[in-house]
C-alpha cells in the first residue's frame, strides 16, 4: 500500500525546500531578537527562494509523475516553478520599506508569501483536480490575510472581506464541479478524465458539460475574467500595494497555468465548446477591463482595472487551443508579471499619501521626467509594454498572441483584440502625458521618493528584461515553446 | 553583405545615446552634436545617389540576418528607386531640421534626442523589408514625434500629440492583423511562412476576396498617415502645435511614409483590392486636392494655412498612385519630393517670422517686404514652386500626375486641376496680405532679414527647388524602372 520509492518524492524537491524555508523563516522570527528579526525572516526568504529556483533548474531533467499521478513534473512545471518564485523573490525583495510605512506585522507578511506560492505550485504541478483545489485553496487563504493585512485601513479590510466572500463561493463551484467530474468519469484524475472523454466522443454525458462549466467558473474567478471580476477591483486597490503587484502577477499566472493544464488534458475533446465560451469571456473581459480603466483617477485602481483587460488577451491565448497560442500565453504571463511589477513600484515609489481615496494621484507625476529623469524612462518603458508598443516585450507579447489567434482562425477575434489594444494606449498614455508632457507642479511635489535600494535594483532589472525580451524575443520564446510541448 | 543601409539608419541612434551622457546644460555642445551626427548621416547616404544601379529594379545593398529565427522574421534592409530618394530626402532634411531648431531653447537634450531617434526611425521605415521590421519602425517612430509635438508645442500641444498618436496608432493596429494573416497564408518552399517582402511578392498569391480585406486593412494605416481626406483632422492640429522642426519633419518626411506604404505594400501586395477600391481612392484623393485647398484659403494662421496645403498636394500623390500608369506614378514619386521640399521650406519661412513676432495671423503682418527683402524673395519662390509654377519643381510632379491621370479618370482629373488654381490663389493672396500693402503694424517696422542660420537652412532647399525644376531627368532617371516593376504588380 505503502511505497515510498514509487511515490517519486525527489521530484517535488523545490517544494518540500519551500516548506522547509517557511519553517526556519517562522523560526528566526521566534528565536532572533525584536529589532534584528525582520532582516532575519526576510534574509532567509530570499536566500530560500533562490535555492528553490536552483533546485527547480538542477532538477528540471527529473521530469515524469510522482505520488501516484497525483501531480507531474514536467517543463510546464518547470516554467512556472521558476516564473512564480522569482515573481514572489522579487516582491520579498521591495517589500520591506513600504510595508513597515504602513505598520504591518512583517514576519507574517513574508511567511503568508511563501505559503501562497506554495500554493501556486501545487497548482501548477498537479495532474489531479483535488491537488488543484488544494493548490488553489493554500494559495487563496494566504492572499486572503495579506488583501486585509495592513489592518489599520479600512479600506483593506473591506478588499480582504469581500475577497474572502466571493472566493469562498467560487470554491463551492469549483468542488461542485470536482464531484460531478468525479462522478461521471469516475476519476480526478486529468489524464484519466481525458481517456474517458475520448472513450465517450460524441456522446459526452450533460454532467460532464456541467462540470467543466463550473471548474471554469472556479478559474475565471481566480483569473479575475469577466462576469466573476468583481472582487477585483476593491482587493487590488485595498491590498497593500505591493500585494497588488503580487496579485495581479502571480496568482493569475497560476491560475492561468491550471485553466491551461486542465483544459488542454483534461477536456481537450471538448475543446469545440468551451473554445466558443470563452471567445466571449475573452471578448467581454478585454473591453470591460478597458472601459473600467479608461475612468480611473488612481494610478493604482487604473492598474488595477488594466490587469482585467490583460487577462483578456490571455484567454485569447488560452482558448487557440494550440501550441503557439499556449506558448504565447506563457511567454505573456512571463512579460506582463515585469512590467506589471515594474508599474506598480513605480507607483509605489511616487506616491505620497497612502490615506484612503487620496493617493496614487496621476497629478504626482506632473512633470515627473524633468524631476526625476530615470524613473520617469523606467515608468515610461512600462507603459509602452502594457499598451503594447514596440520595442518592449510587451508588443512582441501581445502580437505573439493575436498571431496565435489568427493562426487557429480567429481572425475576428484578434481583430477586436488589437482594436482594445488601441483603446488601452489612450490610459497607458494619459500617464505618460503627466510624466512628459505637463509642467511640473513644484509646489505639491513630495520632496522625497518612497525608493529603496532594492526597488532601484528591481525596478532597473524589469525594465532590462522588459526591453531585452522586446529586442530579442527568442530569449524567452523558445523555452515557452518548449515547456508547452508536453500539453498537446 | 555591407552595412551601408545599417550605418545609415543607426548613426542617428547611436548619436542619441550618446547625447544622453553630455550634461544638460551643455546647450552649445549639444546642438553642435546633433547637427554633426546629422552631417555625417547625411554624408553616409549621399554615395547611394551614384552608385545606385538605376536600370535595375531589385533590391540593392540588400541586408538579411535573423532576428527571431522561431518566427522566421528577419532584419532585413535593401534600397531600390523608390525608397533611394525618400531616403536622401530624409536624411538631406536631417541637418536643415537641427539648424532649423534655434528658436528651441527650453530642455534642449530631451528636444535632439527626440529628433534623433526619430530619424533612424523613419529611415528603418523607408528601408525595411521585411513586414514585421516595418511595422516596429513604423510604430517606434511614434514615440519621439508624439513628445516633440507634446512637449515642445503650442499651447494645444498636449491635445494635438495625443490625437496624433491614437490616429495613427488605431490604422495601424488594423495592418498589424493584416501582416499576421500574411504570414499565415504565404509559404515558402523551404523556408516556410514568412515576413519577407522579395519572397511574399514572389509567392504569394491570395484569394480576391481576402486582398479587399487587406488592402483595407494597410489602406487605412496608410490614409491616416498621408492624410487622406477624411483621415485628415489630425494633421492641422499636429502641424499647428509643432515646433518649426517638427513640422518640417512632418511635412517633409512623416506624410510620405504613408504614400510610401501604398507603393510599396498596399498596390502591389493587393492588385485585387487595388482594382476594386481605385475608383474610391481616386474620387477621394481629388476631395482631398480640393476641399484641402478651399480649407487654405479660409485660413487666417499662415501655418494651419500651408498644412491644409499638405492635404492637398498629398491628394495629389494619391491621385497619381493610383492612376495606375508610368507618367502619373513618375509624378506622384517626383510630387512626394517636391513636397517635402516645398512645404519643409515654407514651414521655415513661417518659423523664421514666428521667431520674431510670436504670431503666425495673417492679419498681424503686412507690408513687410519692405524691412525684410530677402525673405519676400524666398518665400515668393518656394511658393510658387508649391504652387507648380514651370520652372521649379512642383511643376514637373502635377503636370506628370495631371497627364498621366488624364488618360485613366479624366473628369476627376480636371476637377483635380482647378487644385492648382486654387493653390494659386491662397498662396498668392497670402503672400499680398504679409508681403505688400502699407504696414499697419508698427511692430512688423523692425523686423529684420534673414540670418546667416536661416539662409543655411533656405538655400540648400531653394537649389533643389531649382535644380528639379529645371533639370528633373537625374531624379526621374533613378525610379524609372523601378516603377515599371511596380506597375506590372499593382495592376492586376
Amino acid at each position: 500500500m505503502f511505497d515510498v520509492a514509487s511515490m517519486q518524492i525527489s521530484r517535488i524537491l523545490p517544494e518540500m525546500i519551500l516548506i522547509g524555508v517557511a519553517l526556519v523563516a517562522i523560526l528566526m522570527d521566534v528565536i532572533l531578537p525584536k529589532g534584528k528579526s525582520t532582516r532575519g525572516v526576510q534574509g532567509s526568504i530570499v536566500v530560500g527562494l533562490i535555492v528553490v529556483m536552483a533546485a527547480s533548474f538542477f532538477t528540471r531533467e527529473n521530469t515524469g509523475t510522482a505520488f501516484g499521478g497525483m501531480v507531474i513534473v514536467d517543463g510546464f512545471t518547470f516554467f512556472f516553478r521558476m516564473l512564480l518564485t522569482f515573481v514572489t523573490l522579487l516582491i520579498v525583495m521591495v517589500s520591506e520599506r513600504y510595508i513597515e510605512g504602513l505598520r504591518i506585522r512583517i514576519a507574517e507578511y513574508y511567511l503568508l508569501l511563501v505559503f501562497s506560492l506554495f500554493g501556486m505550485l501545487l497548482m501548477v504541478m498537479a495532474q489531479d483536480l483535488l491537488i488543484i483545489f488544494l493548490g488553489i485553496e493554500t494559495m487563496s487563504i494566504s492572499l486572503y490575510a495579506l488583501v486585509g493585512m495592513s489592518r489599520h485601513r479600512q479600506i483593506s479590510n473591506e478588499g480582504a472581506i469581500k475577497y474572502f466572500l466571493l472566493g469562498a463561493f467560487t470554491t463551492a463551484f469549483f468542488v461542485y464541479g470536482i464531484a460531478l467530474m468525479f462522478g461521471v468519469a469516475g476519476s480526478t484524475n486529468l489524464v484519466e478524465i481525458a481517456n474517458y472523454l475520448r472513450g465517450v466522443s460524441g456522446s459526452v454525458p450533460m454532467l460532464a458539460w456541467a462540470a467543466a462549466g463550473l471548474i471554469m467558473v472556479g478559474f475565471a474567478f481566480k483569473a479575475a475574467l469577466v462576469p466573476f471580476h468583481w472582487w477585483s477591483p476593491d482587493a487590488y486597490e485595498g491590498a497593500p500595494t505591493t500585494i497588488t503587484a503580487f496579485m495581479s502577477t502571480a496568482p493569475k499566472a497560476a491560475a492561468f497555468a491550471a485553466f491551461l493544464r486542465v483544459f488542454y488534458v483534461a477536456f481537450g475533446d471538448m475543446s469545440g465548446s468551451w473554445t466558443m465560451i470563452l471567445w466571449w469571456i475573452a471578448v467581454v473581459t478585454m473591453t470591460f477591463g478597458n472601459l473600467l480603466a479608461l475612468r480611473q483617477n488612481s494610478v493604482k485602481r487604473m492598474l488595477a482595472f488594466s490587469s482585467i483587460t490583460h487577462a483578456g488577451y490571455l484567454v485569447v491565448a488560452l482558448l487557440t487551443f494550440d501550441q503557439m497560442g499556449a506558448a504565447a500565453m506563457l511567454f505573456y504571463l512571463a512579460m506582463y508579471a515585469m512590467m506589471n511589477i515594474g508599474a506598480f513600484l513605480v507607483a509605489i515609489a511616487v506616491n505620497k499619501d497612502e490615506n484612503e481615496g487620496k493617493g496614487y494621484s496621476f497629478d504626482d507625476y506632473k512633470g515627473l521626467i524633468w524631476r526625476k529623469p530615470w524613473l520617469a524612462l523606467a515608468m515610461l518603458v512600462f507603459m509602452l509594454a502594457l499598451a503594447g508598443i514596440p520595442p518592449t516585450a510587451g508588443f512582441f507579447g501581445k502580437y505573439y498572441i493575436f498571431s496565435a489567434a489568427v493562426k487557429s482562425g480567429f481572425v475576428g477575434l484578434a481583430v477586436i483584440g488589437v482594436l482594445n489594444g488601441a483603446a488601452s494606449v489612450y490610459y497607458y498614455l494619459r500617464l505618460i502625458v503627466y510624466m512628459f508632457l505637463k509642467e511640473r507642479d513644484e509646489l505639491n511635489e513630495s520632496p522625497s521618493l518612497n525608493l529603496s535600494p532594492s526597488m532601484i535594483q528591481v525596478i532597473a532589472l524589469c525594465v532590462f528584461l522588459v526591453l531585452l525580451v522586446g529586442l530579442f524575443p527568442d530569449l524567452l520564446l523558445n523555452f515557452a515553446t518548449q515547456s508547452v510541448t508536453v500539453l498537446l | 553583405m555591407s552595412l551601408w543601409l545599417t550605418s545609415i539608419v543607426f548613426i542617428p541612434l547611436l548619436g542619441a545615446l550618446i547625447l544622453i551622457l553630455v550634461p544638460s546644460s551643455r546647450s552649445a555642445l549639444i546642438r553642435g552634436w546633433s547637427f554633426a551626427v546629422m552631417m555625417v548621416g547625411f554624408l553616409v547616404s549621399l554615395p547611394l545617389f551614384w552608385t545606385f544601379d538605376a536600370s535595375s529594379a531589385a533590391f540593392q545593398y540588400v541586408e538579411k540576418v535573423p532576428w527571431i529565427p522561431s518566427l522566421g522574421i528577419n532584419y532585413h534592409l535593401g534600397l531600390d528607386g523608390i525608397s533611394l530618394l525618400l531616403v536622401l530626402l530624409t536624411t538631406f532634411l536631417g541637418p536643415i531640421v537641427i539648424l532649423g531648431s534655434g528658436a528651441v531653447t527650453k530642455r534642449l537634450k530631451g528636444y535632439f534626442i527626440s529628433i534623433l531617434l526619430l530619424q533612424t526611425g523613419m529611415l528603418g521605415t523607408f528601408l525595411a523589408l521585411d513586414l514585421f521590421l516595418f511595422y516596429i519602425f513604423w510604430e517606434v517612430m511614434l514615440i519621439p514625434m508624439y513628445f516633440l509635438i507634446g512637449i515642445w508645442g503650442g499651447t494645444e500641444r498636449i491635445y494635438a500629440a495625443v490625437k496624433f498618436f491614437l490616429y495613427t496608432m488605431v490604422g495601424s493596429l488594423l495592418m498589424l492583423v493584416g501582416i499576421i494573416w500574411i504570414y499565415f497564408n504565404t509559404t515558402v518552399p523551404g523556408v516556410g511562412h514568412t515576413f519577407d517582402y522579395t519572397l511574399i511578392m514572389q509567392h504569394a498569391s491570395f484569394p480576391a476576396q481576402a486582398q479587399l480585406w487587406l488592402f483595407g486593412a494597410f489602406a487605412l494605416a496608410f490614409a491616416i498617415k498621408v492624410p487622406m481626406f477624411p483621415f485628415h483632422t489630425w494633421l492641422p492640429d499636429a502641424h499647428v502645435q509643432a515646433p518649426t522642426a517638427g513640422s518640417v519633419i512632418l511635412a517633409g518626411v512623416l506624410l510620405k511614409m504613408g504614400t510610401y506604404g501604398y507603393i510599396r505594400f498596399a498596390m502591389p501586395l493587393f492588385p485585387e483590392g487595388v482594382e476594386f477600391f481605385k475608383p474610391a481612392m481616386i474620387a477621394l484623393a481629388v476631395i482631398g486636392i480640393v476641399y484641402g485647398a478651399m480649407l487654405s484659403i479660409a485660413q487666417t494662421d499662415m501655418k494651419k494655412l500651408v498644412a491644409y496645403s499638405s492635404v492637398s498636394h498629398l491628394g495629389f500623390v494619391m491621385l497619381g498612385l493610383f492612376a495606375l500608369n508610368a507618367q502619373a506614378v513618375s509624378g506622384a514619386m517626383i510630387q512626394m519630393i517636391n513636397h517635402g521640399l516645398s512645404t519643409g521650406a515654407l514651414f521655415l519661412l513661417v518659423g523664421v517670422v514666428y521667431d520674431r513676432r510670436h504670431t503666425r495671423k495673417i492679419a498681424d503682418y503686412g507690408g513687410i517686404a519692405k524691412v525684410m527683402p530677402w525673405y519676400a524673395v524666398v518665400f515668393t519662390i518656394v511658393a510658387l514652386s508649391s504652387i507648380g509654377m514651370p520652372g521649379l519643381n512642383g511643376f514637373i510632379g502635377e503636370f506628370l500626375i495631371l497627364v498621366g491621370a488624364y488618360q485613366t479618370a479624366p473628369v476627376w482629373t480636371i476637377i483635380a486641376a482647378t487644385g492648382v488654381i486654387l493653390a494659386a490663389i491662397y498662396l498668392l493672396w497670402m503672400i499680398r496680405r504679409v508681403f505688400y500693402g502699407p504696414m499697419t503694424h508698427k511692430e512688423n517696422e523692425s523686423l529684420t532679414d534673414l540670418k546667416a542660420r536661416e539662409w543655411a537652412t533656405l538655400l540648400p532647399l531653394l537649389i533643389f527647388i531649382v535644380w528639379i525644376g529645371v533639370y528633373p531627368k537625374p531624379f526621374l532617371s533613378k525610379f524609372t524602372v523601378s516603377i515599371q516593376q511596380f506597375l506590372e504588380q499593382a495592376i492586376r
